[in-house]
């Protein structure tokens, strides 16, 4: 199972004050907020390690079929490789491991999150005026080959997105994420 | 002290009702839904129904803290998804303060 997280960087100036008393640590452990202050660009790195986080919640959160919950601390990120445009890591929340990959742009941050470590994922952003929704069904619909009019998208009691394919519940991977100007979606291609 | 009504974290004592309208102030700013805060109640979904983003909840919690005189553990916090959640969290924190 995997899950994804886009952030709109701009909306998170407007949103939130990072560097607000108490912020940094109800959400990162001790050696999380060393790396985000001894950071060159700790603004990014705020926003990098809470997408890992929030993108390993859904994917764990699918994985399990757990009930929410809100414990961002509790999933500890670490960062293996980092270039200017790109990132990958882990993030481990008690025994479990996901792997993440996060694409760095200056309007954005987008993590995709595996519990495989070489999991195939195909991700798509898009500027929150477009329909997420019709763009992942019709994504879907080419590789199943399927007519996108047989598909549509349910939630659970979770409130975990679900794909209905001529009326059946269909076992897929694949997570949604909306954030002020942007929304994108991940899917895996285990299956395909 | 038999009888007496003390009160440590210097706040009158506050009904199910006055704490709901207190977190309704604090949730405010960061719901994204206005409309919802119409019906505040113990079942307001913070995430779902205010679409507060989750970034966000942390500054309620913060706020939470900062206007209840009260520290939220992160076991807490991992509870505090609903208006009532937080109510409670909240009557608990001030009971144990009340306490000591």
């Amino acid at each position: 199972m995997i899950g994804n997280d886009i952030i709109d960087l701009e909306a998170t100036r407007r949103e939130s004050n990072w560097r607000r008393k108490g912020f940094l640590e109800k959400i990162f452990t001790k050696e999380e907020r060393e790396i985000i202050l001894h950071s060159s660009y700790p603004e990014q790195q705020v926003w990098l390690l809470w997408s890992m986080k929030e993108a390993a919640y859904k994917a764990h959160q699918r994985n399990f079929h757990l009930p929410r919950h809100y414990s961002p601390k509790s999933y500890i990120c670490t960062v293996n490789s980092s270039e200017e445009i790109k990132a990958s890591g882990k993030v481990q929340y008690g025994e479990w491991i996901y792997y993440t990959k996060t694409i760095l742009r200056p309007e954005y941050i987008h993590t995709t999150a595996s519990f495989c470590k070489e999991e195939k994922i195909i991700s798509t952003i898009l500027p929150s005026s477009e329909d997420l929704k019709k763009h992942f069904i019709s994504q879907y619909a080419s590789l199943t080959n399927s007519c996108i009019s047989t598909i549509s998208l349910t939630k659970d009691s979770r409130y975990i997105p679900k794909i209905i394919s001529g009326n059946q519940p269909v076992k897929c991977s694949f997570s949604l994420s909306h954030h002020a100007s942007f929304s994108a979606y991940a899917l895996a291609l285990t299956n395909y | 002290m038999e009888g007496e009504d003390v009160q440590f974290n210097n706040l009158p004592k506050m009904n199910n009702n006055e704490i709901l309208e207190k977190l309704k102030t604090i949730v405010t700013p960061y719901a994204q839904q206005k409309s919802a805060l119409s019906e505040f109640n113990d079942n307001t979904d913070f995430i779902n129904d205010l679409q507060v983003n989750s970034a966000n909840l942390v500054d309620v919690v913060l706020d939470v803290e900062d206007e209840f005189n009260i520290e939220i553990d992160n076991e807490s916090m991992d509870g505090m998804l609903t208006a009532g959640d937080a109510r409670q969290i909240i009557q608990r924190k001030l009971a144990e303060s009340d306490r000591q």
